[in-house]
């Protein structure tokens, strides 16, 4: 059996996961879908990148938005009001163009279709691109657990079936091709940690990580990632901690500052006092809204489960962390069963986690913009990793296989019911 | 025997045609499933779901909604009701108004100031003044019943039907963890004749109170042209945001569902059989390539 194919047939799962939830989802109810499809229009119909001013002109473009969008009664579902006068979703400017620039050429042959069959299109090549990022993650796991099929498999097989993922994957958003990036980004440090650095690897490196930034703000947590891990790949061993402290105090600043170009002192007045503000009960809200939206909350956050389910999902998440506790606790003896470039490949995955935590952490307290785990998504490789790992310490090594298929089996009907219970009586019932 | 090949019980059947099966039977069985659960719990023919303001009763006062029924067998209204026994400081505002009088106030609700905007999608609405006449101040005893009631006019004495509710069964508007906007459902034994037909729903609490009323989610805007709002008896402008659910066969509310779904839909998306059957290749690709993955697995 070939593990090639395996990596060929989770991109399959994802991309039909994928399609289920591109035909049911209506029209523009994916969070930010009008504001990015006319960035992608926009870029067929003038040929060169919008700019703040186009954000507030009224075209035959944003027209044919709002008609479509009131076609699929956008606002009754996004907000329970009536359409108004002129479009209240414009676009999305501020974003780097690289995501656009490729669905522009994806959607260039189909010009004189509708918008309504222009998003479809565009929907689909974004599920291109979610199903091309699961196959990076398995050629990712397998180069991190070359002697463990099981948990290479578990951790693609876990983000292919992950609802919120297909949902978010099938949506007009560049949020897809920044996963993608990092995705790609994470698989070569972890090679360049495995195998040592080559100027193939190296260049391949560079490649994913300049198309990142080309795509969103969210994926700057790589640059200082990839230069820690290079550093500790590259610098001699008595320099490494000095660098690494040094690469992470210059590239805190960096992030700060490239979020909020333009107004830092601001921004950090107003995370300061949002900090001093802070009381329990808003970062309890906080961690429910990152909690729900990334196990299920769809729509424009709109389709929320019962707590019951948030529960459930919190007693899962929960035994992946008890899992972690057991792995502390006999850490002597579980680290020396992984090879020194395991560990700091490890290492690096929790660092991208953290980081991609201080980063979104960042934009809330300066921003003053409650985030949703979709922000988190460009480290969904790492946090999939732990969560699989934590699940993965209470199954003896025999019963991989059976759990498994048992974890698939579940995550399937965790969607079914997504979607007979919420989803479809929300938008049709 | 072949590796490739089926038992004895299956004959020459290649064993990738047993998968085949399986796949389609798990397919299927996905499809029938999500059938099952949808058709259980119906689909609304008539719809009413906007609201951008919510009105408080208590005591005597009533409320209503005036609609035209599409299909026979009547058997469910779901109505937009919240009900808190906490103090609600920014939800309304009390004073004595004659009935008919309440207008609406635009100050902001509760769910879009402070702690609640971080969870709760923002949803502009605006309370309106509470009629106080006539209820008890304090009482925030959650025990009380709603009462939803069938009639054919607003001066009807007699209810054609008539559900309740307790008060504490409500969705807590001051409960910052919760799932918002969650309809409350009204059952009654079907009415056979119901299609064509004017009904007049009245909704009420007395006891609510004027520290904890019942409140109603509704759009001030006429919206729902064949019917219309009721306070106290009286016409008034807007309209409850309701859903009324027929007693049809099953097959008549999975219908309903594939006409929504494909409705308006560009091509291939306007076949409204597409949706079973991509759910149903996805079902039962997951039954094969989990299973290829695991034998993968056990094989390394």
């Amino acid at each position: 059996m070939s593990p090639q194919r395996i990596g060929l047939y989770l991109a399959i799962l994802a991309f039909l996961h994928g399609l289920v939830y591109l035909a049911l989802t209506p029209p523009w109810q994916a969070p930010d879908e009008p504001q990015h499809f006319q960035y992608v229009r926009f870029l067929l119909e003038e040929r060169r990148l919008p700019n703040s001013h186009d954000e507030t002109v009224d075209t035959p473009l944003t027209e044919a938005v709002r008609q479509s969008m009131i076609q699929f009664d956008f606002w009754t579902w996004r907000d329970r009001s009536t359409a108004p006068a002129t479009l209240n979703y414009r676009i999305a400017s501020v974003h780097p163009p690289l995501y656009y620039v490729l669905a522009a050429v994806a959607l260039a042959p189909f010009p004189s279709l509708d918008v309504t069959a222009q998003l479809y299109i565009v929907r689909l090549f974004s599920l291109t691109l979610t199903a091309l990022t699961v196959w990076v993650t398995y050629q990712a796991m397998r180069s991190l657990f070359p002697d463990s099929p099981a948990l290479a498999a578990a951790v693609p097989l876990f983000i292919a079936l992950l609802p919120m993922h297909a949902f978010l994957g099938s949506s007009v958003n560049n949020d897809t091709l920044a996963e993608l990036t990092a995705t790609a980004v994470i698989w070569m440090l972890i090679e360049i940690s495995r195998r040592g650095f080559t100027w193939q690897r190296g260049a391949w490196l560079v490649v994913a990580l300049a198309a990142a930034m080309l795509t969103k703000r969210t994926v700057f947590f790589l640059v200082p990632l990839a230069a820690i891990t290079l550093l500790i790949v590259l610098a001699p061993r008595t320099r490494r901690w000095l660098a690494v402290a040094g690469v992470l105090a210059v590239f805190t600043w960096l992030a700060i500052a490239f979020q909020y170009a333009g107004n830092y002192a601001g921004s950090l007045v107003r995370a300061a006092g949002s900090v001093s503000h802070l009381g329990l009960s808003d970062l309890a809200l906080w961690g429910a809204l990152l909690f729900t939206t990334f196990w299920g909350n769809f729509g424009w956050a709109t389709v929320q489960l019962d707590a019951a389910w948030y529960s459930l999902l919190l007693i899962v998440t929960a035994i992946s962390g008890a899992g972690w506790v057991k792995l502390a606790w006999h850490w002597r003896r579980c680290l020396p069963a992984l090879a020194s470039w395991q560990r700091w490949a490890g290492a690096m995955c929790a660092l991208a986690v953290l980081s991609v935590w201080a980063q979104m952490v960042a934009l809330i307290l300066a921003g003053g913009i409650h985030q949703q785990a979709r922000y988190l998504f460009p480290a969904i490789v790492p946090i999939a990793l732990f969560l699989v790992l934590g699940w993965g310490t209470w199954v003896p090594g025999r019963w991989q296989g059976r759990a498994l298929g048992l974890g698939a089996a579940l995550l399937v009907i965790f969607d079914l019911a997504t979607l007979a219970i919420y989803q479809l009586p929300f938008y049709y019932g | 025997m072949d590796r490739g090949r089926g038992s004895a019980l299956l004959g020459d059947l290649p064993r990738w045609t047993g998968w085949l099966a399986l796949s389609a039977v798990s397919g299927l069985l996905a499809v029938a499933g999500l059938a099952l659960v949808i058709a259980a719990r119906q689909v609304a023919d008539t719809r009413q779901p906007l609201f951008d303001a919510l009105t408080p009763i208590c005591g005597l006062h009533t409320l209503g909604q005036s609609f035209v029924a599409t299909a026979p067998n009547l058997d469910r209204i779901d109505l937009w009701l919240a009900w808190s026994p906490s103090p609600q400081k920014d939800q309304t505002v009390t004073t004595t108004l004659s009935p008919g009088q309440a207008t609406p106030d635009r100050r902001p609700h509760s769910d879009q100031i402070g702690r609640y905007r971080l969870f709760l999608p923002i949803i502009v609405r605006s309370p309106d003044v509470l009629n106080t006449q006539g209820c008890n101040p304090v009482s925030r005893d959650g025990s009380g019943v709603i009462t939803v009631s069938l009639k054919a006019a607003p001066a009807s004495a007699t209810a054609i039907a008539s559900a309740r509710l307790r008060l504490d069964s409500l969705e807590n508007p001051a409960a910052a963890l919760r799932r918002p906007y969650v309809y409350q459902s009204f059952a009654f034994p079907p009415i056979p004749d119901s299609a064509g037909r004017t009904f007049y729903l009245s909704v009420e609490a007395p006891s609510a109170s004027v520290a904890a009323p019942l409140l109603a989610r509704y759009q001030h805007g006429d919206v729902y042209a064949p019917g219309t709002r009721y306070l106290d008896g009286t016409p008034t402008p807007g309209d409850l945001a309701f859903r009324i659910y027929y007693g049809d066969a099953p097959a008549g509310d999975l219908w309903l569902l594939l006409d929504r779904l494909a409705g308006g839909r560009p091509a291939p998306f306007n076949w409204p059989w597409l949706y079973p059957l991509l759910l149903a290749v996805y079902a039962g690709s997951v039954v094969l390539i989990v299973r290829f993955i695991v034998r993968c697995v056990g094989a390394r």
